[in-house]
Formats: C-alpha cells, structure tokens, sequence
C-alpha cells in the first residue's frame, strides 16, 4: 500500500511537471533579478542520513544470499587510539588471497529539475557553451566518462591497469595485497543502464521565491554557456534544492522504477546542488547549509528489508564551486559509496582538512580531498574529464602502515603522511 | 583341537591386521619419492568448473574431484600469478574452491581411480591467518586414518599428506579445513595444488609379497 501511494505521488508530479514545463518563455524572470549565489569558503560538501546498525546486518545478508550489493566486511584495530573498528565494503576482499571480480550494476536515473522561478536544469539537454563544444549531454558525457568506462591509470610510477577509475582507485587503495595478483582483483561497475528520465519541481505555486517554503529555487551564478533564451540549462542559472525535498523523492523514485536492490542506482542532476533546508531563508538570504553536491545512502526507511544503495550526484557545469567540474562530484560520490555504502564504517577522528573544517570519524573517502582534482583525462569522445583525486585511502583514515599503491594516501600522493592524531 | 587352534589363530592374524590398518596411516610433510600427480593445469588457466571434474594423473589414472557444493556453485582454477596471492611455489596451478563471487565449496572429495600408498597435496585458506586441515583417506567407502595439519599464525601453505603402511589401499582422499582464524574467514574456501600420490617402489612390492607367502607357509606347516 506504501509502495502504491508512493507511486502515485511521484506520478502526479511528473504530470504536473508536463504541464508546468511547458510554461511560456515570456513567465521567465529577468536572470539578472535572481537571488545572487556566491559560494562560501571552503569546499563543496556531501551529505547523508546516519544509517543504523541493523542495517548492516540486513545488507550482509542480502549480500550473502544475492539479494543485495556484494559487501565484504573487514576489521582494523588502528594505533592512534587502540579501538577496533569494523565495516562492509563494496565488492569482494581485496585482503583475502584469492582474486576477484565483482561487477555491480548501475542505474543512471537523469533528473529534470525546475526551479520556482521557472529555470530549468535538465542532463538530458545539450549545453556545448559549458560542455567544451561537446554536442552531448550530461546523461551521455556520463556514459562516456573514465567513471564507467576503461582508461590506462598511472599513479605515479605503477601501473593500476586498464579499467574504471573507481576500480583503480580501489586497487590503489589496497594496492599491497592486490598487486600480489597481476591484475586479478576488480570492483567494476556494470552494466550500465538508464533509466526513465524523472523532473522534479517545488510544491509552492506560482514562480515567486517564498523564504523557507520554495523547495527549488534558482540563482545566478556562472559564466559559462551560450543558452540565453529559454528555460531549459540557461546561461549563468544555478538550481539549488532542499536535500530534504528530494530525498523521499529519491526513493519513491527507487520503488516506482523496481530498482533493484543488486544495483547502485546514480540520481543525476545538472548544474543542480543542494542545501539541508529549504534553499532561501528568513530575510531572503540563501541557507547556510549550502552546498551539498551529492551525497550517497540507501533506502533502509522505505525499504527495510531490501535494501538499494544509491547516490545523487551534480554533473557539474564548473566555475562556480573550486576544483568542481562535470564527473568530480561522481568519483567523489561512487567512491565513498564503494568504502562506505552504508554511511556506517567508523574510523578515529580526523579532520581540518577537504571539505571537512572540524572533525569526522567516517569512512567517507572523498571528504578529505575535496576540492583537489586528478590530473584531466581526455576520452575518445574529445571530451576532457575532471575527476577528484578521490581517496585518501583506507590506512590513511585508520592510520595503520600504508596498503595504498607507492606507500601513497591518495592517487596523486597529495597526502604525505596519515591523518595524524585524533581529531578534536 | 590343531585345526581348530589354527582356524582361531589365523582369525585372530586377520583381526590383528584389521587393526593396524587404521594404526599404519601415518602423516607426512611432503611426496618425496612422488611417482604421479594429478595436475589442475591440464584443465586450463582460469577455468571455471562444475561442482565435479574429472582429471586425469600423470600416468593416466582417472581421478574425479568433486566439491561439498553448494553444488550449483562454479569452481575456479587459476595459477598462482594471476589469481592467488599466498606462498605457494610461483606458476604452480591450483584449484580454489570458490569462483571468486563470494561462495566457497570445500572441502574436496578427490577419487584417485587407483590404489596408492601415500596421497598428499599443498593447501591455504584464502584468508590470511592461521588454519588446521585435515586429509583423510579412504578406500572406496571404508576410512583409513586422517592426519591434521596446523599452519602458522599467518597461515602459509602447509602439506597436507599421509601414507598407508600396509599398502596400496587408498583409493579416495578428503581435503578440507578444520578451522581457521582470519577475520570472516570461511573453512570451504582453499586452494590446492596438486594431487601428488605415490605407489611402492619394486623392491617394497617383493619385499611385502615374499613376506605374505612367508605368512602362508607357516600356517600351511601348522595344518
């Protein structure tokens, strides 16, 4: 019955959209009059529900039975504090000594945005101004990226193999036990499918921004782009959305479509971010918990007993956040959710560092690095992709004797040294 | 009363021998003296098998290896370099009871199709951390002896054998882990090298037939 009503809701809304969607060019607002987005110091961030122990039990489960998402589970007593700490991965051990590899399937599901004012954001139409002339799209750039697709990694002196960036970086990570194995441990994603193109709009009526209410709201920021009439990936609009909003819809989405629990889902937004609350407050000022670019969860509340991993992730315009363009906020995003996809795996206190200005004692391996970029990787479809220098890797967080590739933290030894004492 | 003393007697030599049958399956370290292997290789890199297989010795013996299950599951052989990072000895071939998605299938039920005296082969948990493993020798249905193994604490490759004194009586081994003490590890998941099997050597053989006909002369005196 949950299921149903859920389904009728996210139906209803997509006929609403149909029919808002189509609104007349002329009901725009001048650009030049929305609110001004201007990023605040420091770097873009994710963001994510605490997830509860039992949940890992029941995903265990599902893994073991084939249910659910290959987990494997691993425990470190770390030095710095002497407390021994357990977790699931995605995949199979690479601690073990036979090699393995596992393929996890993925789901793209695009995302139409449209915000109060009417602006729209859509992967599925073109933008070459802010694209590199590029002809395609976000839902197609995606398909096409180092993310899911096979590329020669070299990080620093060693060769990681022709695969997936999030697999090399995994391989990295592990790089001590698995490179013993000449090649034979692989976490894969794949294949890859698409799934109906979702929209999703506000619940206020009308086009005015109403402060704490408009779930969805525009604003101007960025250069890049040569759309300047229309509604649909103009020129200089950036949609910000409550991540509140979009979440329930996130997973009703997940039970209208039947995704299955063995699959990552990937939400896919365009030059779309989020803020934990509605995106304009009191006063008219945008909400300081912006920006959220992506985060990673699962459906454990609406689906307790088969439970689907999924990430939300801004195919990003760039130029307006640091060291933000197209696929970083995905290698940020499948990485974390490869090492941490249940948002559970403690590690000691770290922090000051990435997007993270206090302390965290997560497993989230793209925090500590946010904001730094791998060197750009140019795809045969003449796109230049930027991709986060994801990591810092598993000994880092646990600060246990280097497993990654090198004696390396990350994969461009950004990092020198492990996370140091317990972050207070 | 002489035919019956004798009759008792040499009831009383069977069930002796009966006896030292179990007694005389004794453990060894390695196949010094190896007079035929039954070798994974033959079956090809990074095949993946049923949950039986047959695979035939060096010299042509028939043997069947087959796997406790789940029986649907996929076994996988692999070499060393390529799939199998423990210290067994570089390109050597051995199977892993598991395809690598996560099941495991030991232990191994391996039917030599023929008669040996010593049968033995090298084995590991998949996850680092110690182990005990067993083998333990049949023929046909009847148990021989077992003999158990406990490796180090990172759990290198031990050899895991035993030889039958009394003769070329086994005709089916079991290879499995008791035991293991790596996080999550699991006792089906192994690998193993090669089958290695020995028979007695020549001068053995006439040694034990001249004995044998000794045995009968002395009870053919007594009659």
């Amino acid at each position: 019955m949950k299921r149903s009503v859920m389904f009728l809701l996210c139906a209803a809304l997509l006929c609403f959209s149909c029919a808002a969607f189509a609104q007349d060019d002329s009901q725009l607002p001048d650009p030049s009059t929305l609110p001004q987005f201007n990023p605040q110091p420091g770097e873009p961030g994710d963001g994510g529900p605490v997830i509860s122990a039992g949940v890992v039990v029941t995903a265990k489960n599902a893994s073991a039975n084939g249910t659910g998402i290959p987990l494997w589970s691993y425990q470190v007593t770390s030095p710095v504090d002497g407390n021994t700490y357990t977790g699931v991965m995605v995949g199979r051990s690479p601690l073990v000594r036979g090699a393995r590899t596992t393929s996890v399937p993925v789901v793209i599901i695009p995302v139409i945005v449209k915000a109060q004012q009417g602006f729209i954001t859509d992967p599925t139409s073109g933008d070459p101004g802010c694209l590199q002339g590029n002809p395609g799209n976000a839902v197609s750039l995606t398909l096409q990226s180092p993310i899911l697709n096979n590329v020669n990694w070299n990080f620093g002196p060693t060769f990681m193999g022709n695969t997936q960036y999030p697999d090399a970086t995994q391989r990295a990570n592990f790089w001590s036990t698995v490179g013993t194995t000449n090649g034979g441990f692989h976490t894969l994603l794949g294949p890859i499918t698409v799934a109906p193109t979702q929209s999703i709009q506000g619940t206020v009526p009308g086009t005015t921004v109403v402060p704490n209410q408009s779930q969805i709201v525009a604003f101007s920021a960025g250069t890049c782009g040569a759309i300047t009439t229309g509604a649909t990936n103009r020129k200089g609009i950036l949609n910000i959305m409550d991540i509140n909003y979009f979440d329930p819809f996130a997973e009703a989405t997940l039970a209208a479509l039947h995704v299955p629990a063995t699959s990552f889902a990937m939400f896919l937004f365009y030059d779309t971010v989020m803020t934990s609350g509605p995106p304009v407050v009191t006063g008219g000022t945008l909400n300081p918990q912006c920006c959220i670019l992506g985060y990673h969860s699962d459906n454990d509340d609406t689906s307790p007993n088969l439970i689907t991993t999924y990430g939300v992730v801004d195919f990003d315009r760039g130029g307006i956040f640091s060291a933000t363009q197209d696929t970083s906020v995905m290698a940020h995003e499948v990485q974390e959710w490869m090492d941490d996809p249940l948002g559970n795996n403690l590690t000691p206190a770290w922090g000051h560092i990435g997007q993270q200005s206090g302390c965290q004692n997560n497993l989230e391996e793209g925090d500590p690095l946010s904001g730094t970029l791998y060197p750009p990787v140019p795809m045969p479809n003449g796109f230049t992709y930027h991709l986060q220098d994801v990591g810092p890797y598993f000994s880092w967080f646990f600060r246990t004797p280097s497993t990654g590739v090198n004696g390396w933290y990350d994969n461009i030894h950004k990092l020198t040294t492990d996370a140091g004492p317990v972050c207070h | 009363m002489l035919k019956t003393f004798s009759k008792a007697a040499l009831c009383g030599l069977l069930l002796i021998a009966t006896a030292a049958m179990a007694d005389t399956v004794v453990g060894i370290s390695g196949m010094g003296n190896q007079s035929d292997a039954y070798s994974w290789s033959q079956l090809g890199d990074g095949t993946v098998v049923g949950s039986s297989v047959a695979i035939t010795s060096n010299t042509g013996y028939n043997g069947l290896a087959s796997f406790a299950g789940p029986s649907s599951i996929t076994i996988a052989q692999c070499g060393v370099s390529n799939c199998w990072s423990g210290n067994f000895n570089p390109g050597d071939e051995l199977m892993w009871t598991s395809a690598g998605d996560g099941t495991a299938n030991g232990p191994l039920n391996f039917s030599l199709g023929g008669s040996f005296s010593s049968v033995g082969a090298a084995i590991q948990v998949d996850t680092p951390g110690p182990f005990t493993a067993t083998i333990s020798a049949f023929n046909g249905a009847t148990f021989l002896g077992s003999y158990t193994v406990t490796s180090d604490a990172n759990g290198d490759v031990v050899y895991l054998g035993l030889t039958d004194l009394s003769g070329t009586n086994i005709t089916r081994a079991v290879f499995g882990l008791n035991s293991c003490g790596g996080f999550g590890c699991d006792t089906r998941d192994f690998a193993i090298d090669q089958i290695e099997v020995t028979t007695p050597e020549p001068g053995a053989l006439a040694l034990l037939g001249s004995g044998l006909l000794g045995l009968g002369g002395i009870i053919r005196r007594r009659r």
